[in-house]
């Protein structure tokens, strides 16, 4: 259907903008290959599409047509991991207290880090979501439309010893002509009768149940 | 010698004897102590556990943590660690008194003390560079 390449269009259009971005800004799209990837990076921050939820609006002109409009929603799971950080070297070089205890004073803690860059990595996911120039996630003029992010929560962050994880998601929604294809069934049986009409006559019919054009 | 005291005299073996560790402290004013406050011409020791279990907060079941826990002597301690504050700790990344230590900070978690027997429970963090 219309909406699996609709969601491999945005996997691909946040994964090559997430490459753009600032180093320390960058995630991972689950699904997007990048030609070179930081492990390092790889470990702080993932996204994910999900298909969710979609709405079929029944109309009178779709009712036995063969194009169905199709409101898609995607559910965009965003995960950050981080411990806490702060000058460390300067922590480990200062040669005075004074020098330490300034080092010790820019340290924050791994649940503060992980909500702050959250913030960064939704800001950054919106932006490339939102973007004009992303209005049909490269696919063309027409293949979707009405895109729109409509929410998004953050859940609460989850210590794993010293990393703590935070998760969040938001929604985002579209709208897709669906084409219906049919699909292709079990060929049916032949048949081969003899058929009598009111006058007497008879006529020989055979063919294949299920196909037109059978004689 | 009541029985508190006789514990806590105890620590001396139980905590920085052979089991012990070296630990370095720093303080948020940026004083080190390396040393013992009881024994100052010995490194300042404790008992250091590399794992340690809590409770998953989404599960509520108990896991383990690769994450170590040190526990101090009080009464060996030029300043004690409260909550709130941020404190640089040094110690080695493996059970070996002469390994290499490594820099973690004290912050977040609050220590758990011992006030009734004189130990103190820390919960380092192994930080990231800014």
């Amino acid at each position: 259907m219309q909406f699996q390449i609709v969601r491999d269009a945005i996997v691909s259009v946040l994964g090559a903008s997430a490459g753009a971005l600032p180093t320390e800004r960058q995630f991972r799209v689950i699904g997007y290959q990048r030609q070179a990837e930081d492990a390092v990076t790889a470990l702080v921050a993932s996204v994910q599409i999900f298909y969710n939820t979609a709405a079929f609006p029944k109309s009178g002109g779709t009712f036995i047509g063969d194009s169905v409009k199709h409101n898609a929603e995607f559910r965009i799971e965003m995960t950050v991991a981080k411990r806490s950080k702060g000058d460390l070297s300067g922590l480990e070089n200062a040669t005075t207290e004074g020098d330490a205890a300034t080092a010790l004073a820019t340290f924050f803690e791994a649940a503060q880090v992980v909500d702050i860059y959250m913030d960064q990595l939704w800001s950054d996911v919106w932006n490339i979501l939102m973007d004009a120039e992303n209005e049909t996630y490269g696919l063309p003029t027409g293949a979707l439309s009405s895109r729109w992010i409509e929410s998004f929560q953050k859940d609460q962050p989850s210590p794993k010893g010293e990393i703590v994880i935070l998760t969040a998601n938001a929604r985002l929604s579209c709208s897709v002509d669906e084409e219906v294809e049919g699909i292709t069934g079990v060929p049916g049986s032949n048949y081969d009768v003899t058929l009598t009409d009111i006058n007497g006559d008879t006529e020989q019919k055979t063919g294949v149940t299920g196909e037109l054009g059978g004689s | 010698m009541n029985l508190r005291k006789r514990a806590e005299a105890d620590l001396e073996s139980s905590l920085e004897g052979d089991w012990g560790l070296p630990v370095i402290l720093t303080d948020p004013d940026g004083v080190e102590q390396t040393k013992s406050k009881n024994n100052p011409d010995e490194d300042l020791k404790g008992q250091i556990l590399y794992d340690h279990r809590v409770i998953d907060s989404e599960t509520g079941m108990e896991r383990t943590v690769n994450t170590p826990v040190v526990t101090l002597r009080i009464s060996s301690l030029d300043r004690v660690p409260k909550d709130g504050e941020k404190w640089g700790m040094q110690f080695p990344l493996v059970p070996d008194p002469d390994a290499p230590k490594t820099t973690f900070i004290l912050i977040g978690r609050p220590p758990e003390g011992g006030a009734s027997i004189g130990f103190i429970r820390l919960y380092p963090q192994l930080p990231e560079q800014d």
